[in-house]
């Protein structure tokens, strides 16, 4: 059985906007639906770690690991 | 029968507020000081200074606030979120921002409230109203 090296594409952490002063954040639409759209994309990333059946890390949020395309049962029955 | 407004917790008795309806905060206030549970309770009085523990878990819950009476009043999952985001900068974003423990800090109740919003808003349960029709 060979290893398939993972694709990995790591999301970009807005910390321009995360460090910026808060009332001026609060004052632009623009830059707290960046920071929204960041922290979508977190929730995303965590659900699909979950699903591949991988452990919760601090990058995980960050990373999207290889789904499975089938039930991971199966692939493992078929490959033993 | 009128409903009332709210189910009174407190009641003035001489002029002096006495509790009524006992909740776990107000008895464990009590517990760890009386003079605390005068204070703050009955009294009313609010700490000035940001607590790290308890300010967290305040913007948290405000923002959760702003979230649902956003929905109850018919915006959109978007313009909700962004309304509790901005609530919470203005609020709490300095003490938020200057917190040590990145773990309760500003990005940590920013994504409290986004995946909230992702994971509930199309939740069955609906928000309760008072009498008055506003959310309770």
């Amino acid at each position: 059985m060979t290893k398939e090296k993972e694709e990995v594409q790591e999301l970009e952490i807005p910390v321009e906007l995360l460090e910026k002063d808060p009332i001026e954040l609060a004052e632009n639409d623009n830059d707290i639906n960046e920071i929204v759209k960041y922290l979508r994309a977190t929730r995303e990333n965590i659900r699909a770690t979950e699903s591949a059946g991988k452990r919760i890390t601090s990058k995980a949020a960050r990373t999207k690991p290889k789904q499975y395309k089938e039930d991971p049962l199966s692939i493992l029955v078929k490959e033993a | 029968m009128e409903q009332p407004d709210r189910l009174k917790k407190f009641i003035l008795q001489d002029g002096k507020p006495i509790q009524k309806i006992w909740d776990t905060s107000s008895l464990s206030s009590f517990l760890s000081c009386p003079r605390l549970y005068n204070y703050t309770n009955l009294q009313g009085y609010r700490s000035k200074i940001y607590g790290m523990a308890t300010g967290f878990g305040s913007a948290v819950h405000m923002g959760f606030e702003v979230l649902d009476s956003e929905k109850f009043k018919g915006a959109t999952k978007d313009q909700a979120v962004v309304a509790s985001i901005k609530a919470v900068l203005l609020e709490y974003g300095e003490a938020l921002s200057q917190a040590e423990d990145k773990a309760r800090g500003l990005t940590s109740v920013l994504r409290a409230i986004v995946w909230r919003a992702e994971e509930y808003w199309e939740d069955l349960f609906e928000i309760a109203t008072k009498p008055n029709g506003e959310p309770s």
